[in-house]
């Protein structure tokens, strides 16, 4: 795909003198190799986690919403708070995918099935709760527009609720199917690799029967092109609709055109942080150090340098909106983010999302591995501390102080949030294990472009035409 | 094709003739209809038709054999014949409420034989229809699973013939030997009662009859023995009073007839533009009282400093006391200064009271009301109460003969002594020692477990009788049902023992005869009979203050103020867990009771005001030398050093709703020279560091708008509650209201296509809602819930804020922390025209019909909770549990499961219980959203009675139950539409109407009129003194 000119200045995307044989060898070993017992140990944990979190559902959906401390004037609690964050931590994929395609940014490659992987599984966790929010779970159908017999009844197309099912379900579908396109030459290439016949036939299955031909790869491309362009509107449009929700209701703290932007940049932001907490995971675990070096970590802590100022903005923003406002409600809301009983929420938002980000103006720390993982953490913290500050702080105190009041949660909703947290990490693990973690078609595709031996090679070219005599590369990267 | 031929039989194959004419036939063998039966012997349809027969003789027979002298269940009039029941169709009962201090004429309407919900008898003369919260919650008690079923005989299970027997061959043995009988009973306020036990005492004149109320007024009766000459208690006339000053004296909330005084009281406080007076209301009170939260000025006044204000305010009017002398509280020495003046100025038309059990502030307030002429004018010696007639010193007698083992035989009528005296013990003792010791309470409550005989008393709804609660004026009981279960009244025992053995239904008709303004038939109809308004007569007041005595000595340590809830009063009616869940009106707690503090203390002891998570902490509390701990509220109002504590609480055998809720402070009732007095001192607390979930209703106390904000000044933009004073309004209607101009003219919608809905056709269902009237009593809260099925939740459901009354007085503080002014506001769905809850529902469950109803469609609802957040007056309720028993998952919860903590405390699981529900209104499973429907079921009655009467609906014709519970008639319903409607006469001209939050363009359909109130200085907003904003 990218095969125009780089600057050999450039750092190079893959280390370690790769050939094709190489990158095909060290992205498929972890999905034929022996099963690891610490994978097998992981795998265990999470899965005994996702199952506390199916039964506190399963408690919920039994007993009632009232196994949760939601009450009368606080009815959006942790569960919306937890599907507007795993909403927003599955912005990544796609971005990377998508966005970062129209951008010719040939660094995502490294990172992006992995990031897509991510965003299914956190899609599937946001949705979730939406669902068993419902006060009547099995009467969920009902958001459908489907043809009944019943008038017909019709959904109501003026609620934003209704948005969200068909943004987040054209999102998830979208999703995997962009997500399963990139997977296919990759199958087959695992497959090349089986040595078992059950595993060939696996994987065979999984590739359709993929064959590497030059129509094959005609056509894979113009589906990954046309399905990139489906993407990029639907990045954006998202947690645009997700932000309506709140928008257009009147809660002071909700009623607030600057929401689409401010959740968009926030989903942005969170799902970087979460792509940087699962990839430094895994360059370790797997191997896969000369794939996701340094230069794409330093690459997307730019970006969340960018999306967290963004986002701070909008804090800041808010503030002046609500004081500019006259508003007695609209400002009342404001001061008591600030100044009321859940004033921790507001610092911790503030110091995660605002502040915390900061350190990244400085190369330094882009590039410090312990420093991004632990950043990657406290963003995570601190976008689900803003979504709780939206939610439940402008619910908890809105118009009439009779009805202002204090929520905290039961074990229940705790359970549940945890729980979906060990969903994720099962289908990560699960994801990891069986499939390709790295796009092996598209790195090789970049390769002879940005590998190692491409960028001796391009500065050879150069400096036999003597243009650039005096470049020293000084990359740390290098003496890898 | 062959032409062979098949046959079956040798006829087919020769074509016999027979054979041929069979053939020809399509059924070819014979039809006898009345074959059956005539050779088999009897058939299935023979052995139907006797079945039938059978069954329905035995059913008609059973269903005849029902005596009309015990009860007349379908009709008003018993020399017709019984009309047929129509389902569908509610019949109302004229009948009487009363207990203790209460007296309410009411209306019983039953669905097909079953009493469901009181409505008030707007034609009774004493309460014009008013209703209190306790006499909305006594039908529930009638299907109280806890009560009795049958006799029991040392708490085993028993018939009447034995326990009859048993009892009167004690009581005779008793007799002979010449031994006591002590007869313990409250108020006799029943004609009947007071007979039965004339008849008792004549049989068994042994019997010392001893009547106490656990809360009395005994000093009052005293008081004016020693006065007016006789110990009465008259009528107060507040509507004839131009300024009222009360001490200590909770008349609207838990006074003498409470219903009664709220009619009058409200009667000037109204003010109108054509009318623009209303009288002025002074309270000095220790803890803020409800009728303390109504008045225009509030005087906090520790209790030992009540007597000293009255020396002084007697000194103050002109009247000759010795012991003058100025209070520390300056607050209360100032008031008195300007009360006095003011009760100067309208000698005649003024009146002090006082709820104080104290002989000696009771002659005070006697020399004081005679000084200024008030007698004959406000004060009716006339109309002289029969309630709360109870009699302290005898109590206090009866419990040291008890201590000395005098009385062979204890018949406890209706009473409950063990828990509600502070002769507890004794009462145990002497019960259990007994030769004979009876109960009719109508279940094993504290004293009749002692009991050897429990004869279970009947519901009110059950029985027949006649009360009067003021001389010359008379309740009609009458049956809406017959009884439950086997119980018997208790007048009815009384009679039996007595060897009178004339049917009770008989007996009472007998007695009605016997009475002046007696009619049966009438009192069957009206409910009532009797004059209540008598001439107003005088009286003389002499110089009796002689007796009191002046100069209190100082207070010891803190002191303590007992009192009596709203709701739950004396804890009589502890079990009915509509009263438990009601919130107290100004603490806003349900399902407790606890200590009140001063704001002061509060602040001094850094306690959290408004503990906004509900957890508040647990004080250790030493009265008279007995600890007990109890959560601590702050209550903004009370008095200095004073603690306040609600008597009633800590039934211990009430039942599941009522047993083992807050502690019981019975005991630490103080008796002073034989009178009950309900303060004392010497008390002392101290925290002891732990916290209490309390099932609190309303966590913040004041007006977000009255709050500093940042940079900005005070504004009156978007008021919540708007008030002003009278003298501002009499300047102009409109005090108060006036942005409301702006906001009118600056209303317009960005969005062109903007169109909003159309109701020229048919009705525009509306409502409105009258600050001023509205004294907070909760009447409307627990109607509601009755008429609507609104479940009742539990303790720990209220403190987790899953509560799901539909509608709630939210009640706000401004002014000075320690003696701020209260607003009470009712709310309910305000039914807006531009609702943010309709258009946020996902699924359409919730949308606007024709006539301006914002409804709610329980089965489409998938319960998001959307419009919730979405509503800004937070009036949507929703099902968060199984409350009713009806989920379609099962009963996974069945409302007595506790291995969660979130167990729904439901009462509505019993079939007995589930006999309260409105047929005409659905009840909800769990997981759906609902709300005020403005009584949509009735509407729809309404509608269709005009309907079928071929004519226009008349304006208050439709009411709801809010509306028909108040009292004061505080909310008023009716169609915009009809420009003669009362509503939207309000919505027209009067210029007290606002709508709440009208400039953020919801358009609701409830209309609030301004709060006026009579002070001189102009309303202050919020709190002051108050360094802190409260976030």
């Amino acid at each position: 795909m990218s095969s125009h000119f780089e600057s050999p200045i450039r750092e190079p995307l893959i280390l370690g003198n790769k050939t094709w044989k190489d990158v095909t060898r060290d992205i498929v070993k972890p999905t034929t190799g022996k099963l690891q017992p610490k994978w097998l140990f992981w795998t265990s944990i999470a899965a005994t986690v996702a199952s506390f979190g199916v039964f506190c559902i399963a408690w919920e959906v039994a007993f009632g919403i009232g196994t949760w401390n939601v009450n009368k004037t606080v009815g959006w609690a942790w569960d919306i708070t937890n599907f507007v964050w795993w909403i927003g931590i599955g912005h990544a994929g796609t971005l990377i995918s998508a966005i970062l395609l129209l951008f010719r940014q040939k660094w995502r490659t490294g990172v992006n099935r992995a990031a897509e992987a991510m965003t299914i599984f956190a899609v599937i966790c946001a949705g979730l709760f939406p669902v068993f929010h419902m006060g009547r779970v099995w009467d969920a159908f009902f958001i459908f527009p489907y043809p009944n017999t019943r008038g017909p009844l019709w959904v109501n197309f003026n609620s934003p609720l209704l948005w969200d099912v068909f943004a987040i379900s054209t999102y998830f579908t979208v999703s995997i199917l962009f997500w399963y396109t990139g997977l296919v030459p990759d199958f087959g290439t695992v497959r090349d690799q089986s040595k078992t016949s059950g595993r060939w036939k696996f994987y065979n299955f999984l590739s359709f029967g993929w064959i590497g031909s030059a129509k094959h790869w005609e056509r894979w491309e113009s589906l990954s092109l046309i399905l990139a362009g489906l993407s990029t509107p639907l990045v954006l449009s998202v947690h645009t609709i997700v932000s309506f929700d709140f928008a257009t209701s009147v809660i002071p703290g909700w009623h607030t055109t600057i929401m689409p932007p401010y959740f968009v940049a926030g989903a942005i932001f969170s799902g970087f942080a979460m792509v940087l907490t699962l990839m430094i995971v895994a360059r370790y675990v797997m191997n896969l150090q000369d794939y996701i070096t340094l230069a794409h970590i330093e690459s997307m802590n730019k970006i969340m340098l960018l999306t967290g100022t963004m986002v701070g903005i909008a804090y800041l923003t808010e503030i002046f909106t609500a004081w500019y406002s006259s508003d007695p409600y609209e400002m009342y809301s404001f001061a008591n983010k600030s100044q009321g009983p859940y004033w921790w929420a507001y610092a911790s938002m503030m110091f995660c999302n605002l502040v915390s980000p900061q350190v990244f103006w400085i190369r330094k720390f882009r590039r410090n591995i312990a420093l991004t993982f632990c950043m990657s953490i406290v963003i995570n913290i601190g976008m689900w501390f803003e979504r709780f500050v939206i939610i439940v702080i402008s619910l908890h105190r809105d118009y009439l102080p009779s009805s202002f009041l204090y929520y905290s949660p039961t074990w229940v909703e705790v359970g549940t949030f945890i729980g979906t947290i060990g969903i994720f990490m099962t289908l990560f693990l699960l994801f990891c294990r069986f499939f390709p973690a790295i796009a092996i078609a598209e790195v090789k595709a970049i390769l002879k472009v940005s590998g190692d031996k491409a960028r001796v090679r391009q500065l050879e070219e150069v400096k036999d035409e003597k243009a650039y005599e005096n470049i020293t590369v000084t990359s740390g990267a290098w003496d890898h | 094709m062959s032409n062979k031929k098949y046959w079956s039989s040798l006829d087919e194959l020769n074509e016999t003739p027979q054979y041929i004419e069979k053939a020809s036939k399509e059924f070819n063998y014979e039809i006898d209809a009345d074959d059956a039966g005539e050779n088999d012997g009897p058939s299935r349809r023979d052995f139907l038709k006797a079945m039938g027969f059978s069954v329905s003789i035995a059913a008609l027979a059973s269903a005849c054999k029902m005596p009309t002298h015990k009860a007349i269940p379908y009709t008003f009039d018993l020399r017709k014949p019984v009309p047929e029941v129509v389902p569908g169709v509610a019949d109302f009962f004229a009948s009487t409420y009363y207990e203790g201090g209460d007296f309410v004429s009411i209306l019983v309407k039953t669905r097909e034989g079953r009493p469901i919900k009181i409505e008030g008898n707007s034609g009774s003369p004493l309460t014009l229809g008013g209703t209190s919260a306790r006499a909305q919650a006594s039908v529930l008690s009638l299907y109280d699973v806890t009560r009795l079923a049958t006799p029991t005989k040392k708490n085993k299970k028993a018939d009447w013939k034995t326990v009859d027997a048993e009892i009167m061959q004690k009581l005779a043995g008793i007799a002979t030997s010449g031994g006591k009988i002590a007869l313990v009973t409250g108020t006799v306020a029943s004609t009947i009662t007071k007979k039965a036990i004339e008849k008792f005492v004549s049989k068994f004149p042994g019997t010392t009859v001893v009547s106490y109320d656990a809360v009395s007024s005994y000093a009052t009766r005293k008081a004016n023995q020693i006065s007016l000459g006789s110990p009465i208690i008259p009528t107060i006339n507040y509507d004839k009073a131009d300024v009222i000053v009360g001490f200590n004296a909770d008349f609207l909330g838990t006074g003498i007839s409470t219903v009664e005084a709220a009619k009058k009281y409200v009667a000037t406080r109204v003010p109108s533009k054509t009318n623009p007076k209303m009288s002025r209301h002074h309270q000095f009170q220790s803890t803020m009282s409800m009728t303390g939260a109504s008045a225009d000025y509030r005087y906090p006044v520790a209790p030992s400093e009540e007597k000293q204000a009255l020396i002084n305010l007697l000194s103050a009017v002109g009247g000759s006391v010795s012991g003058v002398a100025n209070l520390k509280n300056q607050i209360a020495n100032d008031g008195i200064k300007k009360v006095a003046a003011e009760l100067l100025a309208a000698k005649g038309k003024s009146v002090i009271v006082s709820g104080t059990n104290d002989v000696d502030i009771q002659l005070l307030v006697n020399a004081i009301n005679g000084v200024l002429g008030n007698y004959g004018s406000v004060i009716d010696t006339a109309g002289a109460y029969n309630l709360k007639s109870g009699n302290d010193e005898a109590l206090a007698a009866l419990a040291s003969d008890l201590e000395k083992g005098i009385y062979k035989g204890i018949v406890l009528l209706g009473s409950n002594p063990v828990y509600d005296t502070p002769y507890g013990e004794t009462f145990k003792k002497a019960i259990q020692g007994a030769e004979l010791s009876v109960s009719t309470a109508d279940r094993t409550d504290e004293s009749a477990q002692y009991c050897q005989y429990v004869c279970p008393d009947s519901h009110y709804l059950e029985s027949w009788d006649i009360v009067s609660p003021k001389t010359g004026f008379y309740g009609f009981v009458q049956p809406a049902i017959v009884n439950l279960f086997d119980t018997r009244q208790a007048q009815s025992s009384l009679l039996t023992w007595s060897g009178d053995t004339t049917p009770i239904g008989q007996f009472v008709q007998n007695e009605i005869a016997a009475l002046t303004g007696g009619n049966y038939q009438a009192a069957v109809q009206t409910g009532y009979f009797g004059n209540a308004t008598s001439g107003g007569a005088g009286a003389n007041v002499g110089a009796s203050i002689a007796a009191v005595k002046t100069g209190a000595s100082a207070p010891k340590g803190m002191e303590v103020f007992f009192y009596e809830k709203v709701a739950i009063g004396d804890g009589k009616l502890a079990n009915n867990p509509f009263l438990q869940e009601m919130p107290d009106p100004v603490a806003k707690v349900t399902w407790d009771n606890y200590v009140c503090v001063p704001y002061s203390f509060a602040k001094d002891k850094g306690i959290d005001v408004m503990p906004y998570d509900k957890k508040v902490p647990i004080a250790k509390v030493v009265v008279n030398g007995k600890a007990f701990e109890l959560p601590v509220v702050v209550q903004f109002g009370q008095a200095q050093n004073t603690l306040a504590i609600a008597m009633g609480y800590g039934r211990e055998r009430a039942g599941r709703a009522g047993s083992m809720v807050g502690k019981n402070m019975f005991p630490f009732i103080k008796s002073t020279n034989g009178i009950s007095t309900y303060a004392t001192d010497g008390a002392s607390i101290e925290f002891t560091g732990a916290t209490y979930d309390l099932a609190l209703n309303q966590t913040y106390h004041t007006l977000m708008e009255d709050r500093k904000l940042p940079g900005k000044k005070l504004q009156y933009r978007g008021m919540v509650v708007k008030e002003t004073t009278l003298k501002d309004y009499q300047k102009k209607d409109n005090a108060g209201n006036e942005d409301r101009e702006k906001i009118k003219e600056e209303l317009h919608s960005l969005y062109d296509g903007y169109k909003p809905h159309d109701y020229k056709q048919g009705h525009h269902w509306g409502m409105t809602v009258d600050l001023n009237a509205c004294i907070g009593c909760g009447a409307c809260v627990v109607a509601c819930s009755i008429e609507n099925n609104v479940p009742v939740v539990g303790r720990r459901q209220v403190y987790r804020s899953q509560e799901m009354q539909w509608i709630r007085i939210d009640r706000y503080y401004n002014g000075n922390p320690d003696n701020p002014d209260v607003s009470f506001q009712p709310m309910m769905c305000q039914h807006c025209n531009n609702a943010p809850c309709e258009n946020v529902c996902p699924v359409n469950a919730t949308n606007h019909s024709s006539e301006g109803l914002n409804q709610m469609v329980y089965n489409r609802c998938i319960g998001t909770k959307y419009c919730a957040n979405n509503c800004p007056y937070k009036v949507r309720r929703f099902n968060w549990l199984d409350y009713q028993g009806n989920d379609s998952w099962g009963k996974f919860n069945d409302g007595k499961r506790s291995f969660t903590d979130t167990e729904a405390q439901s009462y509505m699981f019993e079939d007995l219980t589930r006999m309260v529900l409105n047929p005409d209104v659905v009840t909800r499973t769990r997981g759906v959203m609902e709300k005020c429907s403005f009584c949509v079921q009735r509407i729809q009655e309404g509608k269709l009675n005009a309907k079928k009467e071929d004519r226009l609906l008349q304006d208050g014709e439709i009411k709801t139950a809010c509306q028909s519970a108040c009292p004061t008639n505080a909310i008023t319903f009716g169609d915009q539409n009809n420009k003669e409607s009362a509503v939207a006469k309000t919505f027209a001209e009067n210029g007290r109407n606002y709508f709440i939050f009208e400039e953020q363009h919801f358009i609701p359909a409830v209309g609030y009129q301004v709060k006026v109130r009579n002070k001189n200085e102009e309303p202050i907003r919020g709190f002051i003194q108050n360094e802190e904003p409260y976030l």
